[in-house]
C-alpha cells in the first residue's frame, strides 16, 4: 500500500508540472504579457519616467526575461533542490534549499502569507458545505429509491434537477436583494465574515448588561448562512441520482435476495446489505465535489465578499500577477489531485476486493 | 456502463423492415424515445421559445419601424440596419428546418450539408449587407411626436436593446409598466429587449462552444480509443492534465488574459470543455473495437477514415450526445458567470451581465433586474438539462427497467 | 388466458405428515403492456414430506424458481402478485400456517430458521463486502437469539460447527475471508453452510449446482445428500437436469408453462413416464453407446408465458397430438390416472376416467450409501 501511495504521489508531478506550464505560457503570451496591470499606469507619464519605471519593475521582478526562463525561475524556486536564488539576482550554488511560493508584485507581500490566509477560509466554506450535501443527497436518494416510482421519487428528481439548473450567480443575488436588504427582508448579512465588531466579542453567546450578545461563533455562523445556502443546493441532484440509481440496482441484486431468505427484515436489507454496496461509486464520485466546491466559492466568495482563495485567484488574474497565479494553479491542482488519491485510498478500505498491493 | 455499443447502427438508407414498420437508424431510434417523454418535450418547448427569440431578435425588438411611410414613401428602417449577422442567424434557422425534412438523407451528411450552407453565406453575407454605421433610435419617435408619420408598422417590443432613451432621461431604473413590460436598465435600456437579445448570445456560445469541445473531444478520444498504445498513453496525461484543474478555474484564467470578444469566448469555453466527450469516446471506441463487425471491416480493407466515421463513430455517439446536452448548458452557465463577473462582452447585451447590473453600489436592489435575466438562465439550463436526462434515460435500458 | 382450477377440487384431506403443502398456487407479473398479467405460476399443487426430496423439473421460464420464492414469500409484490392459493406449512408436526396469510414478522421468523433457501450464483449470492463469518452470524443471530445463553461468541461456535459440516477444512480462519477469495465451490457450500446454519426442516434449492464444473456439482448433491440424511430434512430441488434427478429425487413434479404436467415417483416418472412433454424429455438426452444420426429435440419453442396458446399449453409441439379438439379447447387438468401418477393429458391412458385430486406422494427412497 504504502508503494501505491509513494507512485500516486510521484506521479502528481507531471500532472502539475503540466497544468502550471499551460496556465502559465496562456498568460505570458496573452496581450500584455506577465506582469500587465502594473504596466497600466504608465500611460500617465512623462517618457524617462515611464522608461525608468519600466526598468525598475524589469530588473526587480525578472519580467524581461524570456517567458521559459521565467517558467524555469520559478519552478527553481519552489523546489527543494535547486540553485540557491542570490540577493541580487543571480543564482548560486545547487543544493537543498527551503522552497519559496515567491512575492506577490501586485500585493507586495509573500505569497505563502497571503495563501495561508485565505485557504482555511475557503476550506472551511466548503468543509462545512460537503457534510451538508452529502447527508441530505444520501437520504433523499436512499428514500427515492425505496419509494421508487411514487410521488417522492418523481418530485425530488425534478425537484434537484431544477435546482441543479439555478446558477449561483442568480441564487446569490436573489438571497442578498431580498433576504440581507433593507428595502425587503433585512434577516442576513449582505457579506463579510464577521461583523466589524466581531474581535471584542466574546467566543459563545451570552447574556450580559446590554442584552443578548451574539459571540464570535453565533456571529460567524450567522454571516454564513447565506453563502453556505449558495453553495449547497446545486450539491444535491448529482450526488442524490448517484444513490438512487446504486441502491435501486443492488435491492434487486442476488445478495439482496439472499439476505432476505436468510430473514433478514426489509430494513436491515437496504441499510445494512444494500447501502454498504451503495457506497463504493459515491466514493468514487466524492473526487470530484471538493474541486468542483472550490470552483462554486469562486463565485460566492465574489457576490458575498469573502475573502477567500476564489477572490484571490480572481485578483491574482487580473493582476497578471505571475507569482499569484501560479501559486494558486499549484496548490488548487494540488487539492484536487490529493483528493482524487484519497478517494481512491478510501475505495480500496470500502471494498475488499480491491486492493492495491 | 451502457449498452449502447451492443446495438449496430442500421444502414442509413435502409427502407423497410419484413413487417412493414419504417426502419430508423440507431440515433433516430433514441431521438424518438427521447421526445416522447414529458421532461423532454417541455424542455424542447423552452429551447424552442429561445431559439424563436435568437432568430427572430430583430423583428421582435426595435426601436425602428419595420415599415415606415413619410411624406408618401414606404422604407424599411428595420430592414436596412439589419446586421450581416443577423442575415447570417436568419439564413441558417429555416435552412435548419428544411434539412430536417428531405428526406432519404443520412443525420451527419444533413450536419454536413447545413454547415456548409452557412460558411458559404459567412462571405457572401459580409459582402452584400452593409447596414449604415449610425444609428439614431430617437429620430422616429421625434417624427411621430411630429406627426410626420403616416402610418408604421413596428416590431412587438418597440425598442432596441442599445436604445438608452436618451430622449426621456427620467427612464432610469424604472421598475415593470405597460410600456417597458419588463422594466429598464440603469441606462435606460428596456430589460425585455435586451433579453431577447441576449438569447441569442447565449445560444450562439453555448452550441459553436459545445461544438468546438465535440470535435476535439470526440477526436482526441476516438484516436486514443482505437490505437491505443502510445497514441493512448500521451493522450491519458493530456487528459488528466485538463482533468486536473477544474474547469471554471482554467477558463478563468484563459478569460482574463484575452480581449473581451465573443467568439474567443466560445473558442475557450470549448477548449477547457472537451474533456468528458474523450473520455466517453475513448471508452466507447475500446468497446467497439472488440467487435466483431469492426473486425469485419478491417479484414473488408475498408480505409480507416470511413471505419472511424461509418461504422464505430454512429454507434459510440449515444453518451455523447447527453453529455452534449448537459454540456450546451454548462457554457451558457459559464458564459453567464463570466459576464457576470465582469469578465465577458461589453457592448453586446448578456444575461449574466445584466444580472450583475441588479444591485447597485449604493445598496439599492433592482428586483426586475435580477428576476427576469436569472429566471431566463435558469429556464434555459432547466430545459437542456431535462433533455439531457430524457436522453440518459432513452438510452440506458436499465433505468427504463427500473422505472417500470 | 383461463385461470387455474378453484373450487372443484376437495379441500385437503388432512394427512398430518406432509410437512410442506402447495395448493393452486398462482402468481401473476405485469406485462409491458400493462393490460393484462402473466402468470409464472398457474395453479400449481404439490407436496413435500419429512427427509423426501421433490425435483421440479422444467426449462427456464416455466415457473420453478417463482414456486420456490413463493413458499418464502420472496416474490417483490410491487410487480408480482399472489393471484391465489395457499401454502401449508407444518413444522415439527404442528398445526399447518399458511405462509401467503401470516405477518411479516412471522414469515421472517420462517426464513433461514425453518425454510431455508439456495440459489443458483454463488458467485453473486453472497455479499462482497461483508466476511463470510459476519454473514453466516447474521443468521445464527436471526434465528437462535432466543436461546439462552446465545451471544456472539455462541454464533461463532455455530458458524465454525457450520463450516465443518460442509466440508470445507480450517473453518475458523476461513470465517474471516471474504466471498471473492473463495472458489465456486467452496461459496455453494458457504451458501449450504449459511442455510443450515439454523437448522431448518426444508432446504429449497434453485439449481444448486448449474453454474458450477461438473466434478464440483457432484461434490456439492453428494453433500447435500449426507446432510439430509443426518440432519432429518427434506429437499425441493430444482433442476433441468435428468440426470441429477435420476440420482436425488424421491418424487418428481414436472413443470411446463407454470403447470405441472406429470407428477409421481422416481421410479414411475422414468420408467413410465406418460405426459408427451415428459416423453420428450428423455428422449432428447443422448446415451453412450447408442447408435443414432440425430439427436431427437422436441420440435418448436417454449412459448411466451403472455400468448399462451389456447388449451393444452404444450399441443403445438406436441407429435402425439392427433388434432383433436381437445386438446386445442380445453386445458388438461392433473388427474390421477394410476396410483400415486398424476398427469395433465387429455390422451393419457386412463385420463378421463381418472381421479381429480390433489398429488401427494409420501416416498422416499432408501437412504443410499455415501459412494
Amino acid at each position: 500500500m504504502f508503494s501505491y501511495i509513494l507512485r500516486r504521489l510521484l506521479l502528481m508531478l507531471p500532472t502539475l508540472l503540466g497544468v502550471t506550464a499551460v496556465v502559465f505560457f496562456v498568460m505570458a503570451l496573452s496581450p500584455g504579457g506577465v506582469g500587465g496591470s502594473l504596466l497600466n499606469e504608465l500611460g500617465t507619464m512623462e517618457a524617462n519616467q515611464a522608461k525608468a519605471l519600466r526598468d525598475y519593475y524589469n530588473k526587480r521582478y525578472h519580467l524581461d526575461d524570456p517567458i521559459v526562463f521565467q517558467y524555469a525561475r520559478w519552478l527553481n524556486q519552489i523546489s527543494p533542490l535547486g540553485f540557491e536564488p542570490l540577493d541580487d539576482g543571480t543564482l548560486g550554488a545547487f543544493g537543498f534549499k527551503p522552497p519559496h511560493l515567491g512575492y506577490s508584485f501586485s500585493k507586495g507581500r509573500p505569497v505563502t502569507a497571503l495563501y495561508s490566509e485565505a485557504l482555511p477560509i475557503t476550506l472551511m466554506l466548503n468543509l462545512l458545505a460537503v457534510p451538508i450535501i452529502y447527508t441530505v443527497a444520501i437520504c433523499s436518494g436512499i428514500l427515492a429509491a425505496r419509494y421508487h416510482g411514487k410521488l417522492f421519487d418523481v418530485v425530488t428528481g425534478i425537484g434537484f434537477l431544477a435546482l441543479w439548473s439555478v446558477p449561483t450567480i442568480w441564487a446569490g443575488v436573489l438571497l442578498i436583494g431580498f433576504l440581507a436588504n433593507k428595502q425587503y427582508f433585512h434577516g442576513f448579512p449582505a457579506g463579510g465574515l464577521s461583523s466589524t465588531m466581531a474581535d471584542q466579542m466574546s467566543f459563545l453567546p451570552q447574556w450580559a448588561d446590554q442584552g443578548f450578545q451574539r459571540g464570535w461563533l453565533l456571529d460567524r455562523a450567522w454571516h454564513l448562512c447565506l453563502p453556505i445556502a449558495c453553495m449547497i443546493y446545486a450539491g444535491f441532484a448529482f450526488l442524490s441520482k448517484l444513490t438512487r440509481g446504486a441502491v435501486l440496482e443492488n435491492l434487486s441484486a442476488d445478495f439482496a435476495r439472499t439476505a432476505r431468505a436468510k430473514g433478514v427484515s426489509d430494513r436491515d436489507v437496504l441499510l445494512r446489505h444494500v447501502f454498504r454496496n451503495s457506497l463504493l461509486p459515491l466514493i468514487t464520485v466524492a473526487a470530484g465535489i471538493l474541486p468542483g466546491l472550490l470552483v462554486g466559492s469562486v463565485i460566492v466568495e465574489s457576490i458575498f465578499s469573502i475573502p477567500g482563495m476564489g477572490k484571490l485567484t480572481i485578483d491574482a488574474i487580473y493582476a497578471r500577477d505571475r507569482e499569484l497565479v501560479l501559486a494558486g494553479t499549484l496548490i488548487g491542482g494540488l487539492l484536487s489531485l490529493f483528493c482524487i488519491l484519497l478517494a481512491d485510498l478510501a475505495y480500496a478500505v470500502a471494498d475488499p476486493r480491491v486492493s492495491y498491493d | 456502463m451502457t449498452s449502447a455499443s451492443s446495438t449496430i447502427a442500421d444502414p442509413p438508407h435502409a427502407g423497410r423492415t419484413s413487417d412493414g414498420r419504417k426502419h430508423r437508424s440507431y440515433v433516430g431510434q433514441v431521438i424518438a424515445r427521447t421526445v416522447v417523454r414529458p421532461g423532454a418535450r417541455l424542455g424542447l418547448l423552452w429551447i424552442g421559445v429561445i431559439v424563436f427569440c435568437a432568430v427572430f431578435a430583430p423583428f421582435l425588438a426595435s426601436s425602428l419601424p419595420l415599415a415606415v411611410k413619410i411624406d408618401g414613401q414606404w422604407s424599411s428602417p428595420l430592414l436596412r440596419h439589419l446586421t450581416p449577422a443577423d442575415v447570417i442567424v436568419l439564413v441558417a434557422a429555416p435552412g435548419a428546418i428544411i434539412l430536417t425534412l428531405v428526406p432519404r438523407l443520412a443525420l451527419g451528411n444533413r450536419l454536413l450539408l447545413w454547415l456548409a450552407v452557412i460558411v458559404v453565406s459567412i462571405p457572401l453575407c459580409f459582402w452584400l449587407v452593409r447596414p449604415p454605421r449610425l444609428v439614431v433610435y430617437d429620430d422616429y419617435r421625434q417624427l411621430a411626436a411630429a406627426g410626420r408619420i403616416e402610418s408604421a408598422y413596428y416590431a412587438p417590443i418597440r425598442f432596441s436593446p442599445t436604445d438608452r432613451l436618451r430622449d426621456q432621461p427620467g427612464m432610469k431604473n424604472q421598475p415593470p409598466s405597460a410600456v417597458h413590460l419588463l422594466g429598464t436598465e440603469a441606462d435606460g435600456a428596456d430589460v425585455l429587449s435586451r433579453m431577447i437579445h441576449a438569447a441569442r448570445i447565449a445560444l450562439a456560445v453555448g452550441f459553436i462552444a459545445t461544438g468546438i469541445a465535440i470535435v476535439i473531444g470526440v477526436t482526441i478520444g476516438g484516436l486514443m480509443g482505437y490505437f491505443s498504445g502510445i497514441v493512448d498513453l500521451v493522450g491519458m496525461r493530456i487528459v488528466e492534465i485538463f482533468a486536473a484543474i477544474p474547469t471554471f478555474f482554467l477558463l478563468l484564467s484563459f478569460v482574463a488574459f484575452f480581449p473581451r470578444n465573443l467568439y474567443i469566448m466560445m473558442v475557450i469555453i470549448g477548449v477547457t470543455g472537451w474533456v468528458g466527450y474523450a473520455r466517453f469516446t475513448r471508452a466507447e471506441f475500446l468497446k467497439l473495437r472488440q467487435q466483431d463487425f469492426v473486425q469485419a471491416a478491417v479484414a473488408c480493407g475498408l480505409p480507416l477514415r470511413s471505419i472511424l466515421f461509418r461504422q464505430m463513430l454512429p454507434n459510440g455517439v449515444a453518451p455523447v450526445l447527453v453529455e452534449a446536452s448537459f454540456g450546451v448548458a454548462a457554457a451558457i452557465l459559464y458564459e453567464a458567470t463570466l459576464s457576470f463577473l465582469g469578465l465577458g462582452l461589453v457592448d453586446e447585451p448578456s444575461w449574466g451581465q445584466m444580472l450583475s447590473a441588479a444591485t447597485t453600489a449604493s445598496g439599492g436592489f433592482n428586483w426586475w433586474i435580477a428576476l427576469y435575466p436569472g429566471l431566463a438562465i435558469f429556464l434555459t439550463v432547466f430545459a437542456y438539462n431535462l433533455v439531457g436526462e430524457a436522453l440518459r434515460d432513452a438510452i440506458d435500458p436499465h433505468t427504463n427497467r427500473n422505472n417500470g | 388466458m383461463t385461470l387455474p382450477m378453484d373450487a372443484q377440487l376437495p379441500p385437503s384431506v388432512d394427512q398430518d405428515s406432509a410437512l410442506l403443502r402447495i395448493e393452486d398456487l398462482a402468481v401473476s407479473f405485469p406485462t409491458e403492456r400493462r393490460t393484462r398479467r402473466v402468470h409464472a405460476v398457474n395453479g400449481v399443487n404439490l407436496s413435500i414430506y419429512p427427509r423426501q426430496t421433490l425435483a421440479v423439473v422444467g426449462e427456464s421460464g416455466c415457473g420453478k424458481s417463482v414456486t420456490a420464492l413463493s413458499t418464502l414469500r420472496l416474490v417483490p409484490t410491487p410487480p408480482g402478485r399472489y393471484e391465489q392459493g395457499a401454502i401449508w406449512w407444518s413444522p415439527d408436526g404442528g398445526a399447518p400456517k399458511n405462509l401467503l396469510q401470516i405477518s411479516e414478522k412471522q414469515i421472517r421468523a420462517v426464513r433461514g430458521g425453518q425454510i431455508a433457501m439456495i440459489f443458483q450464483e454463488p458467485m453473486t449470492s453472497l455479499n462482497p463486502v461483508y466476511t463470510i463469518g459476519e454473514q453466516i452470524i447474521e443468521a445464527v443471530l436471526l434465528h437462535q437469539s432466543g436461546r439462552a445463553g446465545m451471544n456472539h461468541a455462541g454464533a461463532v461456535e455455530i458458524a465454525v460447527q457450520a463450516l465443518t459440516d460442509v466440508g470445507i477444512a480450517d473453518p475458523s480462519s476461513r470465517l474471516k475471508e471474504y466471498p471473492h477469495q473463495l472458489s465456486g465451490g467452496m461459496r455453494q457450500r458457504v451458501m449450504i453452510a449459511m442455510a443450515l446454519a439454523c437448522q431448518p426442516e426444508l432446504l429449497l434449492a434453485d439449481e444448486p449446482t448449474t453454474a458450477l464444473d461438473v466434478t464440483i456439482q457432484a461434490q456439492i448433491l453428494e453433500l447435500l445428500r449426507k446432510l439430509q440424511t443426518t440432519r432429518d430434512m427434506a429437499v425441493l430441488l430444482i433442476t433441468h437436469d435428468l440426470g441429477v434427478v435420476a440420482e436425488n429425487a424421491d418424487v418428481v413434479a414436472v413443470m411446463y408453462a407454470g403447470r405441472i404436467v406429470e407428477y409421481a415417483s422416481v421410479h414411475d416418472i422414468f420408467n413410465r413416464p406418460l405426459h408427451p412433454y415428459t416423453r420428450g424429455l428423455f428422449a432428447s438426452m443422448p446415451v453412450i453407446g447408442d447408435q443414432r444420426h440425430r439427436l431427437e429435440a422436441i420440435p418448436g419453442n417454449v412459448p411466451n408465458p403472455a400468448d399462451l396458446p389456447t388449451g393444452c399449453p404444450f399441443h403445438p409441439r406436441c407429435s402425439d397430438m392427433h388434432g383433436d379438439p381437445p386438446c386445442r379447447q380445453d386445458v388438461p387438468r392433473l388427474v390421477e390416472v394410476a396410483a400415486q401418477h398424476w398427469v395433465a393429458c387429455h390422451h393419457a391412458d386412463g385420463y378421463k376416467a381418472g381421479q381429480l385430486t390433489r398429488p401427494d406422494v409420501p416416498y422416499r427412497r432408501e437412504a443410499v450409501p455415501a459412494s
